[in-house]
């Protein structure tokens, strides 16, 4: 959902987007991918937003999607369950030694 | 890219394209060119990153992941469609209720029946290897096969058998508990040593009845343990009485454990040596156990080839005789196996009739629906997206039915326990398991497909462009005229078949209520009660007894008549007291195939029970020991054995005591001995004020007062002659009538029961289908009244359209009928499986039923105004 937050793409290029965010660790599979579209659009987290050519690769036509405003806001919130965790987490030193590596 | 690359990468693609496949076809439409694309911009990228190997990894990595997604993908689809059916439901609660009540009695039903066979008939008996377990029977040469055995072949059996690992005999009696407390009638077992052994079940408490000095062992039920003694945990080696001999208590069965009858309360050694025995006293029962690698038929055969050895050695007794092999099973359900599975098919009509009402429900439903799936379609739902929505809906109703219907079952089962007669065989038996459920879940499932296949086959392939317009015309030809005239044409063949089957029974059920049994059942009361050995050792003292109790209670107020018999009628026992005699004077007596049924009774015994003299005297007082010996034969024996005589005057020698002849000094009339069933069979009456051999006489009072009144006053009216006389069985005479019909009884409620809820359930139907074609046609209708159509028309012409279907329906059940209804034909008595008047009445009343379900809609039409008819756009709900 993040992969969309800053703007719309296709399938292909939130792959990309997810494996360039997390250095290459998570590589989504198109199963995968459109599996989790599919129940996302079923739940209105996204939505399609029009087909249109790719502008890196002329010659084909993409599917586009973006957040809903429902999604936009469960991504805002599950980002801010996540951030508590994670001064949760720090403030018990849980997160000490990677804070001082990175 | 490198084109070995390109080659590859080609390859990988196209093996991506048929992986696509393991994703439901609505999703492969939907996103399949774009993973097929996505697949072909990862090949790229990864071809130009790190080669051939890069490219063969990524085949594999997209393995795994259609492998991880693709079920994901279904159950999303399925959960989409699950809530999407629930809303659906939830929005129709008038139609849910309705398709779920009428599924939750066809699962129930089913369920509940199932369970019933299953645990009846399916279930091995609650023995050790119970498959191994036989019974033995002999053969007599007139065609019984299931006769008992007498104690000396039995003994002959035992020894020269290599089949079996253990053969054991057992018969069961009447035992009087004596002591602590009331005297107590029990039903005994007399057992052969080696009965626990065989049957494999050991005492829960206690070594069993082994042969140890001192008394001799018996072995208590479970039940009779808690009753009487109140689980003493330290009964064993307790002395007892039981009709006047010392036993101690040498073990408990388990609780639950039974074989034989039910009600068998204690079980005891045989007393006496079966080889010394009468090789014609035929009444042991037998159980053995195959011995593990021998078959059945081995074992018959070893067994024939023994019985074929005693004919030889003993042909005045054996002679023509042969065995009888049968698993223990067979024996214990065989008889009620018919019954069940007829009652299984009946469930399963009613199943099916329900499936057909939900078809019809569904079907109904889509055609309002038709706007929805064209619009679904329009936007790009597959065929196969609406079919799977569809089936999902009628599934997930015939779930839910499902789960009703099984709280139903329980009920239900419940209630045919306690409805049913306890000729049942193990019914305690009958208990829920993992089989039972499997099938409940299997029918719920297998009926909602069934039910959603109709429509959801109709629903697949809409008229798109009638179902946008949402026209009146286009409606017609959507909802699938025939589809749903043939449910209604098979709901009403089917509810037929069940109403014929139920009136069969019910028509032999009258026959045999009607039928009379020789005596009058009303006004009559019976009880049983036993002279103790101790008390009663001699014929003198029985015959004091039995004249001093009966002068007694004839003295009684309200009391019209009283007399004693040895063994009332209808009270069973097959072949019990059944004997041979011979004619004075006649050649052909000596044969010995003149058989009878002996009864010892007393004078005033034929008036209690208003059997008619039709010739000659009753017994008397005088007919007493030492007078010249007296028999009284009933009609049927005189027919059969002195036609065109009169026997009155004539003298008959019996085969059971070698006594002086006896004259016949009268002729009863003939009595159902056995069962309502069973034509009369020749009986002769033995006065047994003159040979007083019987310890356990009933008593039939005729009475005038209350019946329950008089039952307390007889009953102190007989302790006050012996305050120890056990005294038990006490019903009215039409009680036990009734008792003896009980298992017709049985099955025929059941049937009725299942043929109603048919009946109803395709009622419902038509009434349905029928409303529904009416609202269809009420335009058509407004324009008819409006051109002058009389109400009466109108209701003729709708009435029309239901009937023609019903009276279809009938035509096909009454054809089916001629072919099913031979299975019944072993449940009926009096009735041919083909009685006219049966199959008319259950023809009429089925179209009666669809008659008043077509009018109720039909009366509506009628009565509507043609302006509100022609203005009335349709819409349905």
């Amino acid at each position: 959902m993040l992969a969309l937050a800053d703007e719309e793409r296709h399938g292909y290029g939130i792959k990309r987007e997810v494996e360039f965010r997390t250095g290459g660790i998570v590589k989504l599979g198109p199963g995968t991918l459109y599996g989790t579209l599919q129940k996302m659009l079923a739940d209105e987290w996204i939505e399609e937003c029009g087909e249109r050519p790719d502008p890196e690769a002329a010659d084909v036509r993409r599917r586009y999607y973006r957040l809903t405003r429902i999604g936009r806001r469960l991504a805002a919130a599950e980002a801010s369950r996540l951030e508590n965790l994670v001064r949760v987490a720090r403030s018990k030193d849980l997160l000490a030694n990677r804070g001082t590596t990175s | 890219m490198n084109p070995r690359y390109q080659k590859v990468s080609n390859l990988l693609e196209r093996f991506y394209g048929s992986l696509l496949l393991a994703y439901p076809s609505e999703f492969r439409h939907e996103y399949g060119a774009e993973m097929a694309q996505f697949f072909r911009d990862d090949c790229r990228r990864t071809a130009c990153r790190s080669g051939l190997s890069g490219l063969l990894w990524q085949g594999l990595r997209t393995l795994a992941d259609v492998a991880r997604s693709a079920p994901g993908v279904h159950m999303e689809i399925l959960r989409q469609d699950l809530r999407f059916a629930f809303r659906m439901l939830w929005n129709s609660p008038a139609f849910a209720l309705t398709a779920i009540l009428a599924l939750a009695l066809g699962i129930g039903a089913n369920s509940a029946i199932f369970r019933l066979v299953d645990g009846i008939v399916v279930m091995p008996l609650p023995f050790p290897e119970a498959d191994r377990l036989m019974v033995v029977w002999e053969k007599n040469p007139k065609g019984i096969d299931r006769n008992s055995v007498s104690p000396p072949n039995f003994a002959d059996y035992r020894a020269a058998s290599k089949s079996f690992s253990g053969i054991a005999a057992f018969y069961e009696d009447s035992a009087n508990l004596i002591g602590s407390g009331e005297p107590e009638h029990l039903l005994s077992s007399m057992v052969s040593p080696e009965f626990f052994d065989v049957v494999g079940v050991s005492p829960a408490i206690g070594a069993g009845l082994t042969a140890e000095a001192g008394a001799p062992k018996v072995v208590l039920s479970y039940g009779l343990w808690q009753r009487r003694f109140g689980g003493d945990p330290q009964i064993i080696g307790r002395a007892l009485r039981i009709d006047d001999k010392s036993y101690a208590v040498g073990g408990v069965m388990p609780a639950g454990f039974h074989f034989g009858s039910a009600d068998v309360a204690v079980w005891m050694p045989m007393p006496f040596d079966p080889a010394r025995f009468s090789r014609q006293a035929r009444f042991l029962s037998t159980v053995a156990r195959l011995r593990p690698g021998v078959s059945p038929a081995q074992a018959r055969a070893e067994l024939d080839a023994i019985a074929a050895g005693l004919a030889g050695s003993y042909p005045a007794s054996n002679r023509g005789w042969g065995v009888t092999l049968l698993p223990l099973k067979e024996q214990v359900v065989g008889e009620i196996r018919r019954s069940l599975f007829v009652l299984l098919g009946a469930v399963g009509f009613v199943l099916l009739i329900a499936c057909a009402n939900v078809a019809n429900l569904l079907l109904a439903r889509s055609a309002r629906r038709q706007g929805e799936i064209a619009i679904r379609t329009a936007l790009g739902a597959s065929g196969v997206r609406i079919v799977r929505q569809m089936l999902t809906e009628s599934v997930l109703l015939a779930l839910i039915g499902g789960g009703v219907g099984w709280a139903l079952s329980w009920a239900a089962l419940e209630m045919l326990k306690a409805l049913a007669p306890a000729a049942v065989p193990r019914l305690d038996e009958v208990s829920v398991n993992g089989w039972a459920i499997a099938f409940t879940f299997a029918v719920a499932l297998l009926t909602g497909v069934v039910s959603g296949l109709a429509p959801a086959w109709r629903i697949s392939r809409p008229d798109l462009n009638a179902g946008l317009k949402e026209g009146m015309a286009n409606r017609r030809s959507f909802g699938g005229h025939w589809l749903r005239g043939a449910l209604i044409v098979s709901e009403v063949a089917l509810s037929l078949l069940l109403l014929l089957g139920a009136g069969l029974l019910i028509r032999s059920f009258l026959h045999l209520q009607r039928l009379d049994p020789g005596f009058d059942p009303d006004g009559a009361l019976t009880l049983t009660l036993d002279m103790p050995a101790s008390r009663y050792a001699s014929d003198v003292q029985r015959a004091a007894f039995v004249q001093h109790a009966i002068e007694r209670v004839r003295a009684l107020p309200g009391v019209a008549s009283a007399g004693m018999i040895s063994t009332l009628p209808l009270t069973g026992g097959e072949g019990f007291n059944r004997f041979g005699f011979t004619v004075e004077g006649s050649e052909d007596g000596a044969a010995g195939d003149h058989r009878f049924y002996a009864r010892w009774i007393s004078p005033g015994y034929l008036g209690s029970m208003a059997i008619p003299l039709i010739q000659g005297r009753d017994f008397t007082d005088r007919d007493r020991q030492g007078s010249s010996p007296a028999v009284i034969v009933d009609a049927a024996l005189a027919r059969r054995y002195f036609p065109n005589q009169n026997p009155v005057g004539r003298f008959l020698r019996l085969s059971y005591a070698k006594t002086a002849p006896r004259e016949i000094i009268g002729v009863a009339g003939e009595v159902r001995l056995v069962s309502l069933d069973r034509e009369p069979a020749p009986q002769i009456y033995v006065p047994v004020l003159q040979e007083p051999r019987i310890q356990t006489m009933s008593l039939v009072v005729r009475n005038s007062a209350d019946a329950a009144a008089t039952a307390e006053t007889i009953r102190g009216e007989l302790r006050a002659i012996d305050r120890d006389l056990p005294i038990y069985d006490v019903q009215p005479l039409a009680g036990r009538v009734a008792q003896s019909l009980a298992p017709r009884r049985f099955s025929m409620l059941l049937m009725s029961l299942l043929a109603a809820l048919a009946m109803i359930l395709a009622a419902v139907g038509v009434y349905g289908v029928i409303s529904y074609m009416v609202g269809e046609r009420l335009h058509e209708i407004g324009i008819r009244v409006a051109l002058g159509a009389r109400p009466v028309e109108i209701l003729l012409l709708v009435v029309k359209q239901g009937m023609q279907h019903a009276l279809l329906g009938i035509a096909g059940g009454l054809l089916v009928a001629l072919l099913l209804v031979r299975v019944l034909a072993g449940l009926l008595y009096g009735v041919s499986p083909m009685d006219r008047w049966t199959f008319g009445a259950a023809a009429v009343l089925t179209a009666g039923v669809a008659l008043m379900a077509c009018l109720i809609p039909a009366f509506r039409a009628a009565r509507a105004d043609p302006i509100d008819a022609l203005r009335f756009r349709w819409t349905p709900e």
